[in-house]
């Protein structure tokens, strides 16, 4: 998004303008619903974590804390803590057959087993990572950031975002028991 | 970047299955927006006063600071709120009747947090000589509290004299405890505060108190164990065995008799009808003796050892007491005093704790009330008991 474009945004945003409001909702809630349906695999739960976070979005407003510029970033994050919250409160959810799969209908059904049972364990194995590794792998393999991006997300050097993913994939290898290589993949 | 770079093939394809996420329903996706704009309203709303609060803020800021109005409580305050008042309340109503209790007499009704608050504080001592302190500063209280009723006319009450008798012996023991410098420093200090005590009784008798026989039972208690004090001056080891040698002796008395009532009979072989409760120095005239008995009773009566000596009593026995031995088998000395058969004094609440050798007491008896030229000699433990 064009930088000006942006601050134009969270000025309109600041001053709780409803267009601008609307235009912040409308850019960023698709990409949040999907961050968290990835990582919580349940579409209630994801529409609660877009809700929490815009909401909290506007209480930092109304604090006069809300973010200067990286309004993406900002509210990945709150996207992230939340997810971090609900994983501490709410144990690992049954493996069961998603009804929010509409795209499966058609398909067989041992299929969408294997399908949800794959996704189960990858979201098991995502939740035994630290949250800022968890973070890292989340925006670097199932949303495609640049390193750069992930940094500005988690006001952390670059060199602090690989070496978590280094420990991220790490464990992860060891979870889905790959063999490590640790030589090509190291930070 | 490529991410093939970063993660193998395999690991990347198990992510990947992630990436597969159902559309978002739009409809959810309009009512999250329409929530959001409103709750944007309401914040509005909540930032910006109303025209006519707007006149009236100073007053409603003066009233929300004075009473407190606030929109919302927190929960968490008002939780610690009501724990803070129960804990003010219990802490500071305890604290409070217990600061009150500290200046009741024996007949109010407070009278027992005092002595409770007491235990407490001698309980919560943290080493002998804090100890021996305040056992010495609550026998002087109680030795007040009997000053006083004693003024008033009144006999004090057996509990409250045991309980002086108690604490006394408390603080000797615990100091005994301490080194050998220390407990005579201790002891020291004991000795004066008794002595005034005792000087205190003395002038309430010479005032004349009605309450003559429990004035001279307490102040006998105070003698013996001045005597007591004396012993550790001289000789704090001494102290300490007599001490440990009137524990065991207690401890195989109440090993043997589970109840107060056989202890007397089988402590008191001599079977004389005097005092089987007396620990102490006779007093003079109090017809303290020894009864009839044989002195078979070997684990709780010594044998005549023909030097009549009682291990309680270290001092010379007064002229007049009637102390001495009584009919039982050892020899008659000369220099006691004729044992009697006579009925003693009932027990007294100094001994009432301690079953002991003791043996009937001539008093008034018919072989007893002459003083012979005891005033030398030692107390003697035959057949019937000291």
């Amino acid at each position: 998004m064009n930088p000006d474009a942006e601050q134009e945004l969270l000025h309109g945003a600041e001053a709780l303008d409803h267009s601008a409001l609307a235009a912040v909702y409308q850019r960023y809630s698709p990409g949040i619903y999907r961050y968290a349906m990835r990582l919580l695999g349940d579409d209630c739960l994801a529409e609660d974590c877009v809700a929490e976070t815009f909401s909290r979005y506007l209480k930092a407003i109304r604090a006069g804390k809300g973010p200067q510029d990286h309004l993406q970033a900002y509210l990945y994050r709150i996207a992230h803590n939340w997810i971090t919250d609900c994983y501490r409160r709410q144990p690992p959810p049954p493996l069961e057959l998603d009804e929010a799969y509409p795209e499966d209908e058609n398909a067989r059904p041992e299929t969408r087993l294997d399908q949800a049972f794959e996704q189960q364990q990858v979201r098991l194995a995502l939740r035994t990572l630290t949250p800022d590794q968890r973070l890292v792998v989340s925006l670097r393999f199932l949303e495609g950031w640049e390193y750069d991006e992930i940094a500005l997300a988690m006001s952390k050097p670059v060199g602090t975002i690989r070496a978590l993913q280094f420990r991220a994939l790490n464990t992860l290898r060891k979870v889905f028991k790959l063999s490590e290589k640790e030589g090509s993949h190291a930070p | 970047m490529p991410l093939e770079k970063d993660i193998e093939p395999e690991l990347l394809q198990k992510l990947a299955s992630l990436q597969s996420v159902p559309d978002r329903d739009p409809a959810k996706e309009e009512l999250g927006l329409a929530a959001f704009i409103r709750e944007a309203d309401g914040l509005l709303t909540g930032i910006t006063p109303q025209p006519e609060a707007r006149h009236k803020g100073w007053m409603h800021a003066l009233r929300s600071l004075l009473m407190n109005q606030r929109k919302e409580r927190s929960p968490m305050i008002n939780t610690l709120a009501t724990i803070l008042l129960i804990t003010s309340l219990i802490l500071g109503g305890g604290g409070a009747t217990v600061a009150a209790a500290q200046t009741s007499q024996p007949d109010q009704p407070l009278y027992g947090v005092k002595l409770l608050s007491e235990d407490v504080r001698i309980g919560l001592a943290a080493d002998p000589a804090k100890e021996a302190q305040l056992a010495m500063e609550f026998a002087g209280r109680r030795a007040a509290e009997i000053a006083l009723m004693l003024q008033k006319g009144i006999a004090p009450s057996q509990a409250v004299q045991l309980r002086y008798q108690s604490q006394i012996e408390l603080a000797v023991r615990s100091a005994a405890r301490l080194s050998d410098e220390q407990a005579v420093k201790l002891l020291a200090q004991m000795r004066i505060r008794l002595q005034e005590q005792q000087q205190l009784l003395l002038q309430i008798q010479e005032n004349g108190s009605p309450a003559v026989a429990a004035v001279n039972q307490i102040r006998q208690m105070l003698q013996e164990r001045l005597q007591w004090i004396e012993t550790g001056l001289g000789d704090p080891a001494k102290l300490r065995e007599e001490l440990r040698l009137r524990e065991q002796d207690q401890n195989k008395v109440q090993q043997k008799t589970p109840s107060s009532e056989p202890q007397a009979s089988k402590t008191v072989p001599g079977s004389g009808a005097g005092n089987p409760w007396t620990t102490g120095t006779p007093t003079p005239g109090s017809g303290y003796g020894p009864g009839q008995g044989t002195g078979e009773c070997e684990a709780c009566t010594p044998a005549y050892d023909g030097q009549g000596s009682n291990p309680w009593t270290t001092g010379t026995p007064t002229p007049g007491s009637g102390y001495g031995p009584g009919q039982g088998t050892g020899p008659t000395d000369p220099a006691t005093p004729g044992a009697g058969s006579g009925s003693g004094p009932q027990p007294t609440p100094w001994q009432m704790n301690q079953p002991t050798q003791a043996g009937p007491q001539p008093t008034q008896g018919a072989q007893g009330t002459a003083p012979g030229p005891q005033a030398t000699a030692t107390p003697h433990r035959s057949g019937g008991k000291p």
